[in-house]
């Protein structure tokens, strides 16, 4: 009954959130899209809807994996920054009848964005091929992803505060989550003995992607496969094992939540090893006056930029990236047979260092506005272009000697390449193009927006693939094809004058003090 | 415009309005500040208390109407008031992360106070607040008296001429609020002019030579403490206590035409007299001279709280 109390109220106060319309518009139109993404180069041809619902299949399988994390995973660590975890516990309800609450309300919300697939589902039905194994597969499938994604969601939840460290330890415990879920189903099959393709292959990864293909991208003619391939009762009774395993594991984790909430909702002082782990791995050890010099000359200089870089965190992103370039590209260096995969690594490190950018820059001004300093910074003598520069320098800053020595490296490539031009080079334009307007986009997003998650979906929406699409769809009404370097320039061109806006907005919506405020007054 | 040095007045509003959509938040307020004031802003919740405040610190713009601070207008010049004031809203506005030190030494980074001088005028302003032995302490170890006290340190470090203090002693216990009320006064001896606005009544009746009563973003009064209990007394009202014969007493004074209304309280008489500046001496020489033992009379003075009930309940136009 508590449950059902506390759910009730979970749906109506997600229903009263502009994030959930925002975020169910941004679900089912994804869906449709990549539906007929997916549709674009199959032959509508009776008897073909097989193939489609593959290509569905996977993408509802990928989209229910990443969808939960990015919903869900602020649901109690926000509880627990706003006091009003304290509150609940004050009644006399169990602490794992909240957790279960919180993550049903977040389970409907992704099935009602599951079921925004369903018009998308209609159409390969209606092109028939389609056994209803094949969807009652889907619908099991799913349900197994969801114990597992949200149960793990709402464990990473419950051991952080922190709003952005919670969505982080969600993604990184799915992604283990992702590995593990079809190699724990392939180990269950247990059909090595079946085919014959896997020499090579250890029995581990041979049981990862078996379970991945059937889990995600099953064949068009599952049923038929099925049947060729495993005795029914064998399938059913794997097939049942994972079911358990999965609510197993989504009852665990709704149980390690509500001990953890039991544990943490007085919210108790740091414990003395956490103090000492933090003083041990977070103080300065070397260079300390040299650190307190550049500090205080931060400081004169720049101090919205200086809030920026004060924190541990801040010079941990610093270190952290110029140890990741300079450990990757040095490996990848040394080792001449890894050469050709040079231009994967610049593009996967490219990816993550704008991806790192932006989540930076889309929580910026999001602690001036909790805190109330922000306010406090508008009322001294500092101007509105001041503090916009100023923090945009100091995120700027951030990731500067990380960019800097990408850059190096790839001019030391581009020098060193002796033999005609460097394979699949970066494309230097864009990326410089997108550090410098990223923190833009997400400092606009940031002062803007309530919720962190919202602000940097919107960051990387609008300052990296809006542009993309834009480009994109303009090409569809051009009469000839553009050149590669021309459609760089295009989306280069209209990142800059989609930042060039938002840093206007930016300026207007400070002056005019138009920013939703966060902060509870005392 | 005037001149710093030559304005006698610290603050001035002219119809100032300020409208949040269709809701009035304040409805063209006339408000005159002295410079040395220590001046006391009362109202309910929502009366526009803190809208006025938001906007005197530049913080927001009048929807219309002007306003000038210390001779500099509030639109045309921010920058020159940001200057010279110092505002703490009704919130802490702190990094608990953040070492004492470090807080103000930032915001006197941001009120560009050269480096040099910072660590002294750091160390002044702690000691005036009484958080000297706090310097290096992480904000949010301290107390909320303490972190109040810091709030109005940082306040100080730019050394401004007029003080907006929004609810400065909320949620603090009495000996806080003792010391924070205070610091105000040292700060008012020191020459700085102070709008503070508080519903702890008693201590504003204590220690403000000015206040206004604001309602429904209008203001009802504004001017010297006493005043307001003049103005919103609806006459002459005092004590009085007899020796015996509580009942004869009250026929004698019922009979004298300047009584308005006379109440027994437990042993003492209530006296109206009609007028608001009726003469006492008619209630003793009424008593003695029908023969009753005169003990004690007294002026019931209205206190501020009274005032302001009477004010909120619509009892005054």
């Amino acid at each position: 009954m508590t449950v059902w109390f506390l759910l009730m109220r979970e749906l109506r106060a997600h229903a009263r959130r502009a994030f959930t319309h925002w975020a169910r518009v941004f679900v089912a139109g994804a869906l449709s899209l990549g539906g007929v993404w997916l549709a674009a180069d199959l032959v509508a041809l009776p008897g073909r809807g097989g193939a489609l619902f593959q290509r569905i299949h996977c993408l509802l399988y990928c989209a229910a994996w990443l969808l939960v994390p990015l919903a869900a995973s602020d649901c109690l660590s926000r509880e627990r920054r706003e006091g009003t975890l304290m509150l609940l516990f004050l009644t006399p309800m169990p602490p794992a009848a909240l957790a279960l609450a919180k993550i049903g309300a977040h389970t409907v919300q992704l099935a009602i964005a599951l079921l925004a697939g369903v018009p998308v589902l209609m159409i390969p039905v209606l092109l028939g091929g389609i056994h209803w194994r094949s969807v009652a597969w889907l619908a099991l499938v799913l349900m197994n992803v969801a114990c597992w994604s949200l149960g793990l969601t709402l464990a990473a939840s419950s051991v952080s505060r922190s709003g952005p460290r919670a969505l982080a330890l969600a993604v990184l415990l799915e992604g283990a989550a992702f590995v593990l879920f079809p190699w724990i189903f392939g180990a269950l099959l247990g059909v090595n003995s079946l085919v014959t393709w896997q020499q090579g292959y250890s029995q581990a990864s041979y049981d990862f992607f078996t379970g991945f293909s059937l889990l995600a991208t099953p064949a068009p003619d599952f049923a038929a496969f099925v049947q060729w391939a495993f005795p029914p009762a064998h399938v059913l009774h794997t097939a049942a094992t994972m079911t358990v395993i999965s609510v197993s594991v989504f009852v665990l984790s709704v149980i390690f939540a509500g001990q953890c909430l039991r544990r943490n909702w007085r919210e108790a002082p740091t414990s003395r090893l956490a103090g000492k782990m933090k003083q041990a791995l977070c103080r300065p050890i070397l260079g300390k006056t040299w650190l307190r010099h550049w500090m205080r000359r931060l400081l004169e200089r720049n101090p919205p930029g200086w809030l920026e870089r004060r924190q541990w965190s801040g010079r941990l992103i610093i270190w952290t990236w110029l140890a990741v370039v300079g450990s990757v590209y040095g490996f990848l260096l040394s080792n001449w047979q890894l050469h050709a995969r040079l231009a994967f690594v610049d593009q996967v490190m490219v990816g993550l260092l704008l991806v790192s950018l932006a989540t930076v820059a889309a929580g910026s001004f999001r602690r001036e506005r909790e805190t109330g300093v922000l306010e406090l910074l508008l009322v001294s003598p500092l101007q509105v272009r001041q503090i916009i520069h100023g923090r945009l320098r100091g995120i700027w800053g951030q990731f500067l000697p990380a960019t800097g020595m990408l850059l190096g490296i790839w001019m030391y490539l581009a020098s060193a390449w002796t033999t005609g031009s460097r394979p699949g080079g970066p494309a230097v334009g864009s990326f410089l193009v997108s550090y410098a307007i990223l923190p833009v986009v997400g400092l606009y997003f940031s002062l803007q927006c309530r919720s962190y998650l919202m602000a940097w979906v919107l960051t990387l929406g609008g300052g990296l693939w809006l542009p993309d699409l834009l480009a994109g769809l303009g090409e569809l009404f051009w009469p000839f094809a553009l050149e590669p370097k021309i459609n760089d320039l295009l989306v280069a061109l209209l990142q800059v004058s989609l930042a060039g806006v938002l840093y206007r907005r930016l300026h207007r919506k400070l002056e005019r003090r138009q920013f939703p405020v966060l902060r509870n007054a005392r | 415009m005037t001149t710093l040095a030559a304005a006698p007045v610290a603050i001035q509003t002219r119809d100032l309005t300020r409208r949040y959509g269709a809701t009035l938040a304040l409805d063209r307020l006339n408000l005159t500040v002295n410079r040395g004031d220590l001046f006391g802003f009362i109202g309910s919740n929502g009366a526009g208390k803190t809208t006025t405040l938001r906007i005197l610190s530049t913080f927001l713009t009048p929807s219309s109407g002007t306003a000038e601070v210390l001779g500099h207008d509030i639109v045309q010049g921010a920058d020159a008031v940001r200057r010279v004031i110092g505002y703490m809203p009704d919130f802490f506005g702190v990094y608990k992360d953040m070492e004492v030190e470090e807080y103000l030494d930032f915001f006197g980074a941001c009120y560009r106070i050269p480096a040099a001088q910072r660590a002294k005028v750091i160390d002044d302003v702690l000691e005036l607040v009484g958080l000297t032995e706090k310097k290096g302490a992480l904000i949010g170890a301290l107390s909320r008296g303490m972190q109040q006290r810091l709030g109005l340190a940082r306040v100080l470090v730019h050394d401004p001429q007029l003080l907006l203090l929004d609810e400065p002693a909320s949620g603090l216990d009495p000996r806080a609020r003792i010391e924070v009320m205070e610091i105000l006064r040292e700060l008012r001896r020191l020459g700085k002019t102070i709008i503070i606005s508080s519903h702890i009544l008693s201590e504003l009746e204590t220690i403000c030579n000015r206040v206004c009563i604001i309602e429904k973003g209008r203001l009802i009064y504004t001017g010297p403490v006493q005043g307001v209990r003049a103005q919103m007394s609806p006459g002459a009202v005092f004590w009085v206590r007899v020796g015996s014969g509580l009942a004869e007493a009250v026929k004698l004074l019922q009979a004298c035409p300047e009584v308005a209304e006379v109440t027994p309280v437990e042993q003492q008489l209530k006296v109206t007299l009609a007028g608001a500046s009726g003469d006492p001496s008619l209630i003793a020489e009424t008593l003695v001279r029908g023969g009753a033992k005169l003990l004690e009379l007294r002026e019931d003075e209205m206190t501020l709280e009274e005032v302001f009930l009477r004010v909120t309940r619509g009892e005054t136009q």
